[in-house]
């Protein structure tokens, strides 16, 4: 904490006042998108030097909510106050941000044991804290559509596929090999991401998962049609058709030109080239009949026209400083 | 002819639980010879005056007593089932040793058109019961709701033998067949209509003009849940906010008054609520009734009004003791059951404290005994869905009618008066009904069921499944109950926090001009879509303030 320096902000005009707060939302934000308990430390530190100086009265009520946030990852307790009843509500991000990090460390702690063998024995227990944290969050859906008649629920899909998206990256970032169970697990994040009307408030585990994925079929032989790999390309598919739609907008028509244009021009990062080369050896492996079959899909047509496109060399996108590049090597070297 | 063995036989099954306690198959076969000997089914070919001749030599005061209104039964019997007008509603026998109330009993319902009268018939009884029950049980029919057509008093009459207790009432089903209907139903149709009938007993704002339900003080370091011992941080993390804000929040309890006299208020606690205890009115409108109140407790209540009958303060005990005789001195009455005594630890004397007739309570227990009963006559496959179905549905019900009241004429002055928040008063009695629904809901895993070899599919008279969804839903929905909502109901995050934010500076500071507060006002219609969605929002084009364009919950352009 040495390295923060708090500073009283004097606030010599209006436009001082609001980039203040413009900061100071910042710095919530960032914090809560974490989804962990661990926030840098500099965040750490300017929040608590923020709770020391701005201490919690009715004057701050209207961003108590934030503070309550604030301290819990700090690992500050901030006691109901039942004097003063504004502090008896609670925001429903914090709500299950609180929950969030409770089920997020119990799933990545079946991921601590080190060997394939040790993680198979934890994956029953992985698997049902999951689906109660899935239930716990899909419980809120039939609240809200009978308080508001909102039967959308994108606040919950949203909710969902974040949660998804966090636990996938973790397990991205800190596994440089997985099993069969591992990968049904990561198919089973990927399915909850996308079900329904749920998309993706990342491109990251679209993108990054499936190709981390693919790199665990080459280590366990790809050619090998398991039950997993099936369930996985299942998942696959619709987590590449929503990631496209978002990628080309929502907004954008249907044409289908002008999608492949957009798609052209958005597809610039290594790893997004990677899944379009990858695409392209998707598309060829599969048998006539499942061709045809897909004809009409929107997902199929566009990866199937990208086999016109010059397809890149895997290794070129392959980036050097990742944990993972060895492992991702030994599949996508040429 | 029966042996004298043979009749100390009989003796020893059918009062097998007033001497020991008993397994509940043993004392189910106690009640069915009971019954069976009650209908005539059992020594069906002996003569009242042989049964008179049996030895009673082995038998308690207690016992004979029960023996002889068992006779006294069997000889009438005949009357009380003569048609099909005339119903047997149930029969009740002895269960335990030691047991408070009214004993034995037949309760028929003789069927009208529009109305039914239920008969209890129990042991004779003394004139100073009598005349207790009497007034307890005319008191208690201010209870009912007022769409009821029949408003009578109780009728208690002492007969050869037994005492007959009469009420009149609407005629209808019980609410624990009616739920059953339901559940049966794929679509769960009519479930809204029943909980609102439910929920409208107990939160009638007014009757007649006069208050129906009043506010007592909250208790902020008293022992409320029975159970609550179990709800430790480290079992129930999540109980521990709903129990820290519910202790903030006020009592709601219903109030009646004497049709003789308008300023006497009472409030009344039912003590025994579960499905077969109400009964649901035949057409959608009205409320669900009350229809048994051996357990009940009636409080007479001092409360201050202004001349426009709007109440003033919390209400209080009225001071006296319990006079039976004179229904103008009494200021607790009960009609002898025990039962009440269960809803809380806090209290066994004979006057519960006013908080114990808490309305939200009632109906948290009413609503746990509801599903656990039906959980069990449930297929296993199907009782999850419903279970989340019913308990969203109940507790938004609930809100949604609290929220009547709280926002009503009477309960906005009376809110007022007493320097009450609305919506966190509000708040905190709804954590109050999940919480009763939570208590109520262990109770029945503290019951012992019968060794059947299913011993570890259950929990108490719980199947370890359904108690372990029915409190898990509780506790999503205590949550929801304190999350904060906008005005179309949906909650509210952080995003709605940033606007607020934002909003603050336009609100209170006036050296913004007219187009820099544009720019901010669309900087927090953004915020506010953040919220609703979660999902980051396109940025939009500023006119003066751009580095609003900083704001990282906005996808940049």
């Amino acid at each position: 904490m040495n390295d923060v320096q708090f500073e009283r902000r004097v606030e010599l005009t209006k436009h001082n006042r609001l980039e203040n707060k413009i900061e100071f939302i910042n710095t919530h934000f960032l914090l809560t998108k974490e989804e962990t308990r661990d926030p840098p430390k500099t965040t750490v530190g300017y929040l608590n030097e923020c709770i020391k100086n701005y201490p919690l009265n009715e004057h701050w009520k209207n961003i108590w909510l934030i503070w309550r946030d604030i301290y819990s990852v700090v690992g500050r307790e901030l006691p109901l106050n039942p004097d003063a009843l504004w502090t008896m509500q609670v925001n429903f991000d914090a709500q299950i941000h609180g929950e969030n990090i409770n089920q997020f460390e119990k799933i990545l702690n079946t991921f601590q044991t080190g060997t394939l063998a040790q993680r198979d024995e934890q994956t029953s227990v992985r698997n049902l804290v999951f689906s109660k944290h899935i239930s716990y969050l899909n419980s809120f859906r039939k609240r809200i559509e009978l308080s508001s008649s909102d039967d959308t629920s994108i606040l919950i899909d949203s909710k969902i596929s974040r949660f998804c998206t966090a636990i996938s990256e973790a397990i991205f970032n800190n596994r440089s090999e997985m099993n069969y169970t591992d990968l049904d697990f990561l198919t089973k994040l990927m399915l909850e991401a996308n079900e329904g009307d749920r998309e993706f408030v990342e491109t990251g585990f679209a993108l990054d998962i499936p190709l981390f994925v693919m790199g665990t079929f080459a280590e366990l032989g790809f050619n090998d049609k398991t039950l997993e790999i099936e369930r996985f390309f299942n998942a696959l598919s619709h987590s590449v058709t929503k990631c496209f739609s978002i990628c080309a907008g929502q907004e954008v028509n249907d044409e289908e030109n002008f999608l492949m244009e957009c798609m052209l021009g958005i597809i610039s990062h290594p790893k997004q080239q990677l899944l379009r080369s990858w695409g392209v050896e998707f598309i060829v492996q599969l048998n006539p009949q499942t061709r045809r079959a897909l004809e009409d899909v929107g997902w199929y047509k566009f990866w199937a026209n990208l086999e016109h496109f010059p397809s890149l060399q895997f290794s070129k996108v392959l980036d050097p400083t990742s944990q993972n590049y060895d492992f991702l090597k030994r599949f996508f070297s040429d | 002819m029966v042996s004298e063995e043979e009749q100390i036989h009989f003796f020893n099954t059918i009062f097998a639980p007033l001497r020991e306690k008993v397994s509940v198959k043993d004392a189910m076969k106690a009640k069915s010879n009971a019954s069976r000997f009650l209908m005539g089914e059992c020594f069906g070919n002996m003569a009242d005056d042989v049964l008179e001749q049996w030895n009673l030599d082995s038998l308690t005061d207690e016992e004979i007593e029960s023996w002889k209104w068992l006779m006294a039964m069997r000889q009438k019997y005949h009357e009380f089932n003569e048609n099909e007008q005339i119903k047997v509603h149930k029969f009740v026998w002895h269960k335990k040793p030691n047991e408070a109330g009214w004993g034995p009993k037949l309760v028929t319902e003789i069927r009208g058109s529009d109305r039914s009268e239920f008969l209890y018939i129990t042991k004779p009884m003394d004139e100073r019961t009598i005349s207790k029950i009497r007034t307890v049980g005319t008191k208690f029919n201010l209870f009912q709701p007022p769409q009821q057509k029949v408003k009578h008093n109780v009728n208690v009459e002492p007969d050869e033998g037994f005492t007959i207790i009469r009420v009149r009432a609407d005629a209808g089903d019980t609410l624990e067949n009616r739920f059953e209907s339901i559940i049966e139903h794929p679509q769960l149709e009519g479930m809204d209509v029943l909980f609102r009938q439910i929920i409208g007993l107990y939160l009638q704002d007014t009757v007649d003009h006069l208050p129906a339900l009043g506010f007592v003080a909250p208790i902020k370091y008293g022992k409320e849940w029975k159970y609550g011992y179990e709800w430790t941080v480290e079992k129930n993390p999540q109980l521990e906010f709903l129990l820290r804000f519910e202790k903030t929040a006020p009592f709601l309890v219903p109030l009646r008054w004497d049709k003789e006299e308008r300023t006497r208020f009472i409030t009344l606690l039912h003590g025994d609520e579960w499905g077969g205890n109400f009964m649901a009115p035949p057409s959608d409108a009205g409320s669900i009734r009350p229809i048994d109140f051996e357990d009940a407790h009636i409080q007479h209540i001092k409360i201050e009004l202004d001349p426009k009958n709007n109440i003033r303060s919390y209400l209080a005990t009225s001071q006296g003791q319990d006079s039976p005789t004179s229904q103008n001195q009494g200021s607790h009455l009960s009609a002898g059951g025990k039962l009440a005594y269960r809803v809380t630890s806090y209290w066994s004397g004979e006057a519960p404290p006013l908080h114990a007739y808490s309305a939200m309570s009632a109906l948290g227990r009413l609503f746990a005994a509801l599903v656990q009963k039906q959980t069990l006559k449930t297929n296993p496959q199907e009782v999850d869905v419903w279970i989340e179905e019913a308990t969203a549905l109940f507790f938004n019900i609930l809100r949604n009618s609290l929220n009547a009241f709280t926002s009503s004429t009477n309960g906005t002055k009376y809110l007022t008066s007493l320097g009450l928040d609305p919506e966190i008063t509000q708040r905190g009695l709804m954590v109050r009904a999940v919480l009763a629904a939570y208590n109520w809901s262990e109770h029945w895993t503290c019951k012992t069921r019968d060794h059947d070899g299913d011993e570890e599919w259950y929990k108490g008279k719980w199947k370890k499944s359904s108690l372990e969804e029915f409190q898990f839903q509780l506790g999503v929905q205590g949550e929801w109950e304190v999350c904060s909502r906008d005005s179309d109901g949906r909650p509210t995050t952080t995003g709605h926090d940033y606007a607020k934010i934002l909003r603050n500076e336009i609100e209170t500071s006036d050296d913004w001009t007219d187009v820099e507060k544009t720019d901010i006002r669309k900087a927090i219609s953004l915020l506010e879509e953040f919220g609703n969605t979660g999902i980051r929002v396109a940025g939009k084009q500023y006119r003066e303030l751009i580095y609003l364009n900083k704001l990282l919950p906005f996808e940049k352009a």
